[in-house]
């Protein structure tokens, strides 16, 4: 083969630009870290790539509702713990008051004027609102879960749902038809019970005190509810803990993935970059060497 | 025998030749950097001596020295053919590549910035738009995701309308490669004309030969035009089997069809002969590759761009029906049933697609009235993950692209290469070699002194004979 010398300029310039390109493709993945720049670089990859980030900020998502839900749910458990105190402190009056005979009118009265309050401090814990959303009105939309009258206003047997994963939902208010009794003919709320105890204490003819002692019986069983609810309240409480742990390692694992998928190997790619910068220099020495003399540098 | 001043002219005639041939390697090392130069050598003869007949012998002739015969330019047609073959091949694939690569890179994907990162954030933000259902942060995670829906569909607008100017520059680029076309095919055509005059009167055409090639050159790039010569010195030129020059005559090319993207399934850009009005085939180089990319959407094998543009047009349309679809069982707080989130307007679905409410109330986030559940939101942010959702259809589309790209990226090094390999073998053929032209400098330098020293010899003998013959003391 005859050998000139554009052949050589030309065969070298051609090795100095590809071994340019391959040195510039390196330090863009050496300097960015990413092997996976456009989908061209691994197609197959770059489908699981966009996969995995859905996922992750599904997963993000989800922290941010688990935290939502953690929220509403320590909301409804301080709530139910007072409630339930306030209860017990209605019991006590109730049970002073059941105690026949030992009381003066004036004492039933102050009993009852006591059991008000209990009632008025219980029904504010009965409408406590979390981001002005009523906590014990399940899905429904009313301002207030309970009317002034102690009947329930919320929809029964609802509750509100956070998303914790594609596929769980928990729920993270309490019924409050449940806690507090639906105030319906058959299943009197604890403030109607709390009212007619009330009214039965302020009835100095003493007719209606087998009332009282129908009431006392009525808000233990009140009190039993409650804190079958607050148990409900307590086991969704551990599943959001249980989640939250669950969507940490995920998050962990599915970042883990997107590297793998997306992020340069650092060692490897600068063990190449080192060993390309090696060629690259080679291709430019070899040039400078084979291109500068010709004959005429010899001649004289 | 030979007369007196006969071997004068013998040397007389290699001093001529030499300088010829100096002359001739003074072009050849001026031309080492030119483009398309093919290097040139005298060819030369010696002459014979007069032959008389005659009855009776006159002994040996000697020769009557030399004559330069004509100047040979050492081109490899074969060889040519090959280079032009694969300038039409790279051409092709470089084109192609070059337009699915800028495709791809407008996609920004995989990562932040891309837009199926921008709908997964739509969709997160259903889940807060769930989450804050009957509560007092509903309208400013309304107003979050109205923003971010408004962001999706910007997003798919501008990516159709880049999709569709780039078609739009594709075509005025293949409006100029066209005029590039007629202009080398008239070069070509009035190089044949010039070349045919020169050498008819013996002259010598090979710098325009050289010229000619490179025109040939950068039209089969273009076209992957072939060439014929023909027993006179010309050259024919075909494109897609029809003649584009006849020896002195030039026919010229014309793009026709539609201008605008939308109506490139039904009114194909396509070029034809101006002069019959036909249409015309080009079936390689750069034009045919700008004609692929310009053709309308076919079922993701059609014109690059198009289809880039198709998809926008399905993912918008594919939103805007799953998303009200969702919505369509749910009431918005205010109690009103299935009030749509987005809308289609008149024109492409991508770039019509608009947000409808405006605020909380107007998005039907609950599954009946007087509920505040948000289940109908989450539904809607669960949309995203499933099968035949948005986003299957933009990842499909991605890979799709991240695999065509590829494909025209790797045909596009092995026809380079192929075009490399054939460069470089013309470059070995008819390149110029300094070493060889310095050698001959030297070479031809010595014939020329060696022939004037002959001359001197030649002086002196006469001399001798003329002023010295019978001279005695």
């Amino acid at each position: 083969m005859r050998i000139t010398s554009s052949q050589i300029a030309y065969g070298s310039a051609q090795n100095i630009a590809a071994a340019k390109a391959r040195l510039s493709q390196l330090q863009q993945q050496s300097s960015s870290g990413v092997a996976l720049a456009k989908p061209s670089d691994d197609p197959a990859g770059t489908a699981a790539a966009m996969k995995v980030r859905a996922q992750q900020r599904a997963n993000t998502q989800y922290s941010t509702n688990l935290d939502d839900a953690n929220a509403w749910l320590s909301t409804v458990d301080s709530t139910l713990t007072s409630s339930e105190n306030l209860v017990r402190q209605a019991v006590d009056l109730t049970t002073q008051g059941a105690s026949t005979g030992g009381l003066s009118a004036s004492a039933r009265v102050a009993l009852a004027n006591q059991l008000d309050g209990v009632r008025a401090d219980l029904l504010n814990q009965a409408n406590t609102k979390y981001l002005g959303r009523s906590v014990f009105a399940g899905s429904s939309d009313t301002a207030s879960a309970f009317a002034p009258s102690g009947a329930f206003a919320g929809t029964a047997g609802t509750t509100v749902q956070r998303r914790i994963s594609g596929t769980e939902t928990v729920p993270v208010s309490a019924d409050g038809a449940a806690a507090f009794g639906a105030g319906t003919a058959g299943s009197p709320s604890v403030f109607q019970t709390i009212d007619a105890i009330s009214a039965a204490l302020r009835d100095t003819t003493g007719a209606s005190d087998s009332a009282i002692t129908t009431g006392l019986t009525a808000l233990q069983g009140g009190l039993a509810q409650m804190s079958a609810t607050h148990a409900t309240v307590g086991a969704n409480y551990a599943r959001v803990t249980a989640a939250k742990s669950a969507n940490a390692n995920e998050s962990v694992t599915l970042e883990t993935q997107r590297s793998g998928i997306e992020d340069a190997d650092t060692t490897t790619v600068l063990l190449d970059l080192k060993t390309q910068e090696l060629a690259y220099q080679t291709a430019l020495q070899v040039a400078a060497q084979s291109i500068q003399p010709t004959l005429m540098s010899f001649l004289q | 025998m030979a007369s007196t001043f006969g071997t004068l002219n013998t040397a007389y005639s290699g001093l001529a030749a030499a300088r010829a041939a100096i002359d001739v390697t003074g072009q050849n090392i001026a031309n080492v950097g030119t483009e398309g130069y093919t290097r040139q050598r005298v060819e030369q003869a010696s002459v014979p001596g007069t032959q008389t007949p005659a009855l009776f012998s006159k002994g040996a002739q000697i020769g009557a020295g030399v004559t330069v015969t004509g100047i040979a330019r050492l081109n490899d047609s074969l060889v040519d053919a090959r280079v032009r073959g694969t300038a039409s091949t790279s051409g092709y694939w470089d084109t192609a590549s070059s337009a699915v690569s800028s495709v791809e890179t407008s996609l920004n994907e995989p990562g932040a910035s891309g837009l199926s990162s921008t709908m997964n954030d739509f969709w997160a933000d259903w889940q807060n738009m769930a989450n804050s259902a009957g509560s007092t942060t509903a309208s400013g995670q309304a107003s979050v995701l109205i923003a971010q829906g408004q962001l999706v569909a910007s997003r798919i607008s501008t990516g159709y309308t880049a999709a569709k100017n780039a078609w739009s520059d594709q075509r005025t680029a293949t409006a100029n490669a066209v005029t590039t076309i007629n202009s080398a095919a008239k070069q070509i055509a009035s190089l044949n004309k010039a070349i045919l005059q020169t050498t008819t009167a013996g002259g010598n055409a090979n710098e325009m030969m050289d010229q000619r090639d490179v025109a040939l050159t950068s039209l089969a790039q273009l076209t992957g035009a072939t060439s014929r010569q023909n027993a006179d010195g010309t050259m024919d030129v075909y494109v897609g089997g029809s003649t584009l020059v006849a020896e002195t005559t030039a026919r010229s090319l014309a793009i026709a069809g539609t201008s605008d993207m939308t109506a490139a399934g039904s009114a194909p850009v396509h070029l034809t002969w101006t002069d019959t009005g036909s249409p015309a085939t080009v079936d390689g180089g750069s034009v045919a590759a700008q004609l692929a990319t310009l053709a309308g959407p076919s079922g993701g094998s059609g014109g690059i761009y198009a289809e880039t543009a198709q998809v926008y047009n399905d993912l918008a349309t594919k939103l805007a029906t799953s998303v009200n679809g969702a919505l369509a069982s749910g009431t918005t707080p205010s109690g009103n049933q299935g009030s749509p989130f987005f809308a289609l307007g008149a024109g492409p679905a991508a770039t019509s697609l608009t947000v409808v409410p405006t605020s909380a109330a107007g998005i039907a986030i609950n599954s009946a009235a007087g509920s505040a559940d948000g289940a109908v939101a989450d539904a809607v942010s669960q949309l995203g993950g499933g099968a035949g959702s948005p986003d299957t259809t933009w990842a499909t589309f991605v890979s799709n692209i991240g695999v065509q790209s590829k494909n025209a990226t790797t045909q596009s090094t092995i026809a380079a290469s192929a075009a490399s390999a054939a460069t470089t073998a013309q470059t070995s053929q008819s390149g110029v070699d300094l070493d060889e032209e310095t050698s001959n400098l030297v070479t031809f330098q010595h014939a020329y002194q060696a022939a004037a020293r002959v001359m001197t010899t030649i002086d002196s003998m006469l001399d001798t004979l003329i002023n010295h013959t019978g001279l005695v003391g």
